[in-house]
C-alpha cells in the first residue's frame, strides 16, 4: 500500500507542479499558458544534454533554469504581448501554436522514444518503509517540489510583486491605476514560470524520463489539479494534483490502467459540474 | 474624428453589393463542376484527394462554428470524427448498410459525445471546455480499447463494408459525388445559420454574454446550442472516412488533428463560411505535395497559430476582404467615425405602440460584503412616463438597474414587479424576454458587427425564430427578417443611417451611444432603462436623445434614467426619485424634488457631490 501511496504522490506532485506553473503566469498575466509542460519537459532534455555532457548537475539546473525562463520570456512576447485582439481568449490558440512548436522540435531533435537522464544525476535505489518498498528518487522528487511549492505561497503572498499579481487578476484596470506595470507583471510570470520548470527539470526528469509523449497527458492532468484546487489558488493546486495522483494509482492498482483516464475524466466533469470553482477558488458576482 | 454627416458615405458600391446577386449562383457552379471533375479525367489520387479536403473542410467548419462564430475554443473535433466513424463503421458491418442511416446515426453519436463535455464545459466561462475537449481527445484510445472487440479494439476496425444507398453499392465515383454533395449541403445551411439573427447572436455572446443576456438571448443555451451543431459536420466527416477505406484505427484521431484543424481553421479565417474550405485544402493538399512535410507539420502548425494571433485577423478570408475593401471603395477602416446631429432633422418620431410593464420596487436591498449598497428601496415607474433616477455616485443608482435587469440578486425580502410579473432573481435574458431592454453606463458593442447589426440584434426575442427555422428558411424566418427591414426606420428616425454599414466599434463615443438607444428603441421594449445615457454626448446629440426619449415615452413604454444631469432631468422627466447612500430620500415631481429640503442638502445644494448636477433651479436657491 505504502509503494502505491508514494508512487500515486510522487505523479501527482507533477500534476501539481504543472498546475502552479499555470496558476503563475494566470495570476501574472491573465493568460492560461497551454504551452506550459512543452517547457518543462524542454527543461528536462536540456538538462538530459547539459548532464551528458558532464557538467555538474547544479550547474546545469541553473543555466537551464535560465535558458527556460528566458524561452518563456520569448513564448510571453509572441503569443501574448503581440496578440491583435484580446477577446475571446486568443492567447488559447497562439499558447497552443508555442506548444506544438516545442513539441515539434523535441522530436525534431531527439525523436520520440524516452530517454534517461545519465546515471548518477540524480540519488536513486529504494527504501524499505512500513507497508512496502518506495523509490528514493520518487520522495526526493515530491520533497523539491513541495519546497518550491511553498516558495510560491510565500512570493505571491509576502512579496510586492506577489501581492500586485493577485491585485491584477482582480481588476487589471484597478491595478494599474494604482501604478502597476501590468506588462513587466505578465514578463515576470512567464520568466518565473521558465525559471521554476528549469529547477525541478533533474528529479522530474529521473521519474518522467526525457520523452515527448507524457508531454500532453502532464498537461491535461495539471488543468485537472488547477480546476480542482481553484483557479488562482497555490495551495489548492497543490491539493488538486496530489489527490488526482493517488486516485490515479489506486485506480491502477483496484480496478485497471486502462480506466486510469475515464475516472480522473469523471471526476473532472463532476467538478465542474458540482463546484465550478474549485475547492479553494471563490465565485464573483458580476458587474456591469 | 471623421465626421460623416446625414449624406451617403459610401460612394462606390462595395464588392458584396456589386457581385453579391450572382453569389448564390456561383456557389452552385462551383459543386456541380466539382461533383463531375472524375467524369471529365480527374484520376483516382485528386478524387482521394478532393474527399479528403471535403472531411477537413466538414470538421473544421465545426471549430468554425463554436470557436469563430461562438468564441468557445472547443479542441474536441477529433473525438467527435471518431464518434462518427466508429458508430458508422460498427452499425454498417454488423446491421444495416446504408449510408444515409449510417449518416444520421453517426450525427447522432458524435452528438452526444460532444454534449457530454458541452454541458460541463460550457456552464463555465474560459477555458474549462478547451481542456475538456483536449482531454476527450486523450480518452478516444482508452476507451477504444476498453469496448475492446466490438469495434476492434487498438488494432482498429476491419471489414467495414463498401457504401451503399437503398440496397445498391456506390462505386467509387458514386460515393464521390455523394460525399461532395452532403458537404454542399451541409455549408449551405451553415450559410444559412450565420447570415441569420442566430449568426449574429452568437457573435454578440462572443463578444460580450452581459450584452447578449440583456437582449434576451440566452448565454448557455446558445452556446450549447451552437456546440451541439457544431458536432453535427464532425459526426459527418467521420461517417465518410469510416467508409472511405472501410478501416478506422483508434491513433487516426489523436490530439494532433485536433491541432491541424485548428491551424486549418486560422489559416482559412475562423468567422467566414469560406474560411474552413480554403484552409482544409490547403492543409491536405500542400503536405502532400511536399515530402518531407510530416517531419516539420508540427512546427508549421504550431507557427501558423501563432502567427494568427500576430499578423491576420481571420485568416485568408479576412486578407481578401481586405483587398476588396482596398479596391471597392473605402479605403480604409475608419476610426471614431460619428454622425453630425447638428445635420440631422429634429422631429420627433411616431414609434409603435406598446403596452407599457409598470416596475413596482418593494423592500429592495442589496448587499454585497459589508456594503449595504441597497436599503429597502420601494417606489413605482408608470407606463407611459419617464422616471429619473438621481443621486450622488454610489447611490446605489446602478446597482438598482443591474438588479432589476437581473446582473444581481436582491436580499431576502426584496420583490421585484414588472408589468405584474414576479421578476425577483430572474436571470437576465427571463427579464429581457419580458420586454425590457436596458443601455449600459459604458456602451457595449461588440467588434465585427456593423452598426445596422449592432440595432438589430435588438430584434432577437421581438421576433422569436428558432435556429432550425433560420437553417431550413421556415416562414417563421422569413417574418423575423422581414421585421429585421424596420430596424432601418429606426436608424433612419434617429439620422444614423449613414453609419448603418459601418463597423460598429469604429465609431466615436457619442455616436455608439446613440447606436445603443437604437438598439433599445428597435426592440420595442415595454420597460426601459437608460444608464448615463447623456454622459459623453455634445448638445446636439443631447437634443437628438431628448426627442427620441420622449419618442419612447409617447409609445407608451415605461422609461427609467439613470442621469447626473438635473437640467436634462427637468426637462424630461415626470418623476423624479432620488437615493443616496442605497435609500430613497425624496419621491416625486421634478419641481418637488428639486425644493425638497433633504435633496437640495444631500445632492443638489452645495454643488458638493458631483459635477454638471447644478440647475438653474437650484442655482436660484442657492442663495448665492
Amino acid at each position: 500500500m505504502t509503494t502505491v501511496l508514494i508512487a500515486g504522490l510522487a505523479t501527482g506532485a507533477i500534476y501539481a507542479f504543472i498546475a502552479l506553473g499555470y496558476n503563475i503566469t494566470h495570476l501574472a498575466s491573465g493568460a492560461l499558458n497551454f504551452a506550459h509542460a512543452n517547457l518543462m519537459m524542454l527543461a528536462v532534455f536540456l538538462s538530459m544534454v547539459g548532464l551528458q555532457l558532464g557538467l555538474n548537475a547544479i550547474i546545469v539546473t541553473v543555466a537551464v533554469a535560465i535558458v527556460v525562463g528566458l524561452l518563456a520570456l520569448i513564448e510571453e512576447r509572441l503569443a501574448i504581448r503581440l496578440l491583435r485582439n484580446n477577446a475571446a481568449h486568443s492567447e488559447l490558440v497562439t499558447t497552443l501554436g508555442v506548444a506544438s512548436i516545442i513539441t515539434g522540435f523535441i522530436v525534431l531533435i531527439w525523436g520520440s522514444d524516452p530517454l534517461s537522464l545519465p546515471a548518477g544525476s540524480w540519488p536513486t535505489g529504494a527504501l524499505d518503509l512500513p507497508g512496502g518498498r518506495v523509490q528514493l528518487s520518487d520522495l526526493l522528487m515530491i520533497v523539491v517540489i513541495l519546497v518550491i511549492a511553498a516558495a510560491l505561497i510565500l512570493i505571491s503572498r509576502k512579496t510586492k510583486i506577489g501581492i500586485s499579481a493577485l491585485a491584477r487578476s482582480e481588476d487589471r484596470e484597478a491595478a494599474q491605476l494604482r501604478g502597476i506595470d501590468v506588462l513587466k507583471l505578465s514578463m515576470f510570470g512567464f520568466a518565473l514560470s521558465g525559471v521554476v520548470v528549469g529547477l525541478a527539470a533533474i528529479p522530474i526528469g529521473t521519474k518522467t524520463l526525457a520523452v515527448s509523449s507524457v508531454i500532453l497527458i502532464l498537461a491535461i492532468k495539471g488543468f485537472v489539479a488547477l480546476t480542482l484546487g481553484g483557479v488562482g489558488s497555490m495551495g489548492g493546486a497543490i491539493v488538486g494534483g496530489l489527490f488526482i495522483g493517488l486516485l490515479e494509482a489506486v485506480v491502477e492498482r483496484y480496478v485497471g490502467a486502462s480506466f486510469r483516464d475515464l475516472i480522473v475524466f469523471a471526476v473532472f466533469l463532476a467538478v465542474l459540474f458540482i463546484r465550478p470553482q474549485g475547492l479553494f477558488g471563490t465565485v464573483r458576482q458580476r458587474v456591469v | 474624428m471623421a465626421k460623416i454627416g446625414n449624406v451617403s458615405s459610401v460612394a462606390n458600391p462595395t464588392f458584396s453589393e456589386r457581385f453579391g446577386k450572382f453569389l448564390p449562383i456561383v456557389r452552385v457552379l462551383v459543386v456541380v463542376v466539382v461533383a463531375i471533375l472524375p467524369f471529365v479525367g480527374l484520376d483516382a489520387f485528386w478524387t482521394r484527394q478532393i474527399i479528403l479536403v471535403a472531411l477537413m473542410a466538414l470538421t473544421v467548419s465545426g471549430l468554425s462554428l463554436i470557436f469563430g462564430y461562438a468564441g468557445q475554443l472547443n479542441l474536441g473535433q477529433p473525438a467527435m470524427y471518431a464518434a462518427g466513424a466508429y458508430a458508422a463503421g460498427y452499425f454498417s458491418k454488423n446491421f444495416v448498410n446504408d449510408l444515409a442511416i449510417n449518416l444520421a446515426i453517426g450525427i447522432a453519436v458524435a452528438v452526444l459525445i460532444g454534449l457530454l463535455v458541452g454541458l460541463p464545459g460550457l456552464r463555465t466561462s474560459g477555458w474549462s471546455l478547451s481542456i475538456l475537449s483536449f482531454f476527450l481527445v486523450l480518452l478516444v484510445v482508452p476507451v477504444v480499447n476498453i469496448i475492446g472487440a466490438p469495434i476492434g479494439g487498438f488494432a482498429g476496425l476491419t471489414g467495414i463494408p463498401i457504401a451503399a444507398q437503398f440496397g445498391t453499392q456506390l462505386d467509387a465515383n458514386g460515393f464521390y459525388i455523394f460525399v461532395v454533395a452532403v458537404t454542399a449541403l451541409w455549408f449551405f445551411l451553415m450559410l444559412n445559420l450565420i447570415k441569420s439573427r442566430h449568426g449574429r447572436a452568437l457573435l454578440v455572446v462572443k463578444e460580450s454574454t452581459v450584452l447578449a443576456s440583456s437582449l434576451g438571448i440566452a448565454p448557455f443555451g446558445t452556446k450549447l446550442k451552437v456546440y451541439a451543431i457544431s458536432a453535427i459536420p464532425s459526426g459527418i466527416a467521420g461517417v465518410f472516412f469510416a467508409y472511405l477505406d472501410g478501416y478506422v484505427a483508434p491513433d487516426s484521431f489523436g490530439l494532433n488533428l485536433g491541432v491541424t484543424v485548428l491551424a486549418a481553421l486560422v489559416l482559412g479565417g475562423a468567422v467566414s463560411v469560406y474560411g474552413p474550405l480554403i484552409g482544409a485544402a490547403f492543409i491536405i493538399i500542400v503536405p502532400s505535395q511536399l515530402n518531407s512535410f510530416d517531419k516539420y507539420n508540427a512546427i508549421i502548425y504550431g507557427a501558423l497559430l501563432v502567427a494568427s494571433g500576430i499578423f491576420f485577423n481571420n485568416g485568408i478570408v479576412g486578407i481578401w476582404n481586405s483587398l476588396v475593401r482596398r479596391v471597392f471603395g473605402r479605403k480604409k477602416a475608419a476610426t471614431d467615425v460619428s454622425v453630425d446631429f447638428s445635420e440631422v432633422e429634429k422631429v420627433r418620431p411616431v414609434l409603435e405602440k406598446v403596452d407599457g410593464l409598470r416596475l413596482e420596487l418593494t423592500n429592495v436591498s442589496k448587499r454585497f460584503g459589508g456594503n449595504q449598497a441597497l436599503k429597502s428601496v420601494s417606489a413605482v415607474a408608470e407606463p407611459g412616463q419617464i422616471t429619473a433616477l438621481i443621486g450622488p455616485n454610489g447611490s446605489g443608482k446602478t446597482t438598482l438597474l443591474n438588479l432589476i435587469s437581473g446582473f444581481y440578486k436582491p436580499d431576502e425580502g426584496s420583490s421585484v414587479l414588472i408589468g405584474g410579473n414576479n421578476a425577483t432573481g430572474l436571470p437576465v435574458h427571463k427579464v429581457s424576454q419580458l420586454g425590457v431592454g436596458r443601455t449600459f453606463q459604458t456602451p457595449i458593442i461588440p467588434e465585427g458587427l456593423t452598426a445596422r447589426e449592432v440595432v438589430a440584434a435588438a430584434n432577437f426575442v421581438r421576433h422569436p425564430s428558432t435556429m432550425a427555422s433560420s437553417i431550413l428558411h421556415l416562414p417563421s424566418y422569413r417574418k423575423a427578417r422581414k421585421s429585421d427591414a424596420e430596424v432601418d426606420g429606426v436608424m433612419e428616425s434617429m439620422g444614423l443611417a449613414s453609419i448603418a454599414n459601418e463597423p460598429a466599434s469604429s465609431l466615436a463615443l457619442g455616436t455608439r451611444r446613440m447606436v445603443e438607444l437604437a438598439r433599445t428603441v428597435a426592440g420595442a421594449n415595454k420597460l426601459i432603462l437608460l444608464d448615463e445615457v447623456a454622459a459623453g454626448l455634445d448638445e446636439e446629440e443631447i437634443v437628438e436623445l431628448g426627442i427620441m426619449i420622449r419618442a419612447l415615452r409617447d409609445s407608451g413604454a415605461t422609461v427609467i434614467l439613470v442621469e447626473h444631469n438635473f437640467t436634462f432631468v427637468q426637462e424630461l422627466a415626470d418623476h423624479v426619485l432620488v437615493l443616496a447612500e442605497g435609500a430613497v430620500v425624496a419621491d416625486g415631481s421634478p419641481e418637488y424634488v428639486a425644493n425638497h429640503p433633504e435633496v437640495l442638502r444631500q445632492y443638489l445644494g452645495e454643488g458638493a457631490a458631483v459635477t454638471g448636477t447644478r440647475t438653474q433651479k437650484s442655482k436660484d436657491g442657492d442663495k448665492k
